[in-house]
């Protein structure tokens, strides 16, 4: 036991037991004494018998040495070192999860991109500027195309039916659903006479178009190729004069149907 | 077990292993088995209970070891196990019983429950001279942090420091814990005269 007297309030007795555990002491040597021998038996008072642990230690080393044969045998087949076996076996349980969760990302961005891509490819062309500059120049040519379409309509061609009026459907071009031509409306401010008739005839023709009348007083209807629209809107602006215009933001069909309010008389 | 082996530090013993030497779970049991055992017993208070929890330790510790994956020290995981293993022998050894509720007798009456108290006294551990078994009795007395600190030094074998590595306290409060609690033994000890005459010399 040592013993360091710093003085009779501070002394510190440092004594260890037989087992070797130290203690410091703040108390008296008989105090001491007792501590020592209370952490002596918490230390080595209780054994278990040699039996008892004779006959565990031969069934547990059993255990061990079929688990070690195991490890063994494993690190043998992975021809590596067996006692870096735990640590690459974790990493490698690591990576293919990550690599999968990667490839699930990919597989569904490629998806979602396939789909942007195709629904713009299902979408008609738009009418291109200078078709609608030259129009009149051209009118015969739309009307072969108009004809075709019609005809490729009559014959059930499920691809036309699906390029325009699913895509027209969709975007609320059309007034009535099943309708393949986009609606326009124009008051005018002529009356309905035989002159302006026959006016509007000629701009129907010009543009490759037809004209009816509705049965309706004072109400006439145009259908023409879309892309001449512009074209016959100012036609019938200089001959009968326009009041109001009524169309759509956009027109992707082939042709249009134009409404015509004459003035009453 | 040759002093190679008894030497080598947990980790290593536990690579020896994983590498297929079955000697390093050999020095594992030599170094941990009294430890597990103490740790049992000093929780169970009777031979059989503390035999049968440290077998059970130990085919944990055999059958585990292999995941081990080195956060913490052996030392502390084999604590951690070694409790869970009391516990659950505990709860698989104490019936659900309601100490308030009567008895049903076949008549159907009911009588009051009698508990026989199985718990040795001060003077029956005197008596026979076991003078750890009485300490070992009163850790009960103390509070939990007290006997903790207790478990892991002196059962254990920890040091101060990894105590308070383990416990996530300052080296100075696992010293000044150790001492209060060495100290409120002994004053239980003290307590009983018959004890203190036969026991404390």
């Amino acid at each position: 036991m040592q013993c360091d007297d710093l003085g009779p309030k501070n002394k510190i007795i440092d004594a260890s037991t037989p087992t070797g555990f130290s203690h410091e002491c703040f108390e008296d040597d008989a105090t001491c004494e007792k501590d020592l021998a209370i952490i002596e038996a918490l230390h080595s008072g209780i054994a278990a018998t040699p039996e008892f642990r004779a006959s565990l230690k031969q069934e547990f080393m059993a255990e061990a040495r079929a688990d070690a044969a195991r490890h063994a045998e494993s690190a043998a087949k992975m021809n590596k070192p067996a006692s870096e076996k735990p640590r690459k076996k974790s990493g490698s349980k690591v990576r293919p999860l990550y690599a999968r969760y990667a490839a699930v990302a990919a597989a569904a961005a490629a998806i979602v991109i396939i789909s942007i891509f195709t629904t713009n490819w299902l979408k008609p062309a738009r009418p291109d500027v200078t078709q609608l500059a030259d129009a009149p120049s051209r009118r015969n040519a739309a009307s072969i195309e108009e004809r075709q379409d019609e005809l490729a309509y009559g014959e059930g061609n499920i691809r036309g039916m699906l390029a325009v009026t699913s895509d027209i459907k969709a975007m609320g071009f059309a007034p009535q659903a099943g309708d393949s031509a986009a609606a326009v409306e124009v008051s005018l401010k002529s009356a309905l006479t035989d002159d302006s008739l026959q006016e509007l005839s000629a701009i129907a023709n010009q543009a490759g178009g037809s004209v009816a009348l509705s049965g309706l007083d004072a109400v006439a209807s145009m259908s023409i190729p879309s892309e001449v629209l512009d074209h016959v809107l100012s036609n019938l602006d200089a001959s009968l004069g326009i009041v109001d215009v009524s169309r759509p933001v956009e027109i992707n069909t082939a042709k249009t149907c134009i409404t015509l309010y004459f003035t009453a008389d | 077990m040759s002093q190679v082996y008894t030497d080598l530090s947990d980790e290593q013993l536990i690579e020896l292993h994983l590498s297929g030497d079955p000697r390093g779970m050999e020095a594992i049991y030599d170094r941990y088995f009294d430890r597990i055992y103490r740790l049992a017993y000093s929780k169970l208070g009777n031979t059989p209970d503390a035999e049968d929890v440290t077998s059970a330790v130990f085919m944990k510790l055999c059958r585990s070891l292999g995941t081990f994956r080195g956060d913490s020290k052996l030392s502390t995981w084999i604590y951690t196990v070694s409790n869970n293993a009391i516990t659950d022998f505990l709860r698989k050894k104490r019936p659900a019983l309601s100490l308030d509720a009567d008895m049903m007798m076949d008549d159907g009456d009911s009588v009051p429950r009698e508990i026989k108290d199985d718990s040795r006294g001060p003077e029956e551990l005197a008596c026979e001279d076991d003078f750890a078994r009485y300490v070992m009795s009163k850790l009960e007395g103390l509070p939990p942090h007290q006997r903790t600190v207790i478990e892991l030094r002196y059962f254990m074998e920890l040091s101060y420091q990894e105590i308070a590595d383990q416990l996530g306290i300052e080296l100075g409060t696992v010293k000044s814990r150790l001492n209060r609690a060495i100290g409120a033994l002994r004053s239980m000890c003290s307590s009983d005269s018959e004890v203190n005459a036969n026991a404390m010399r």
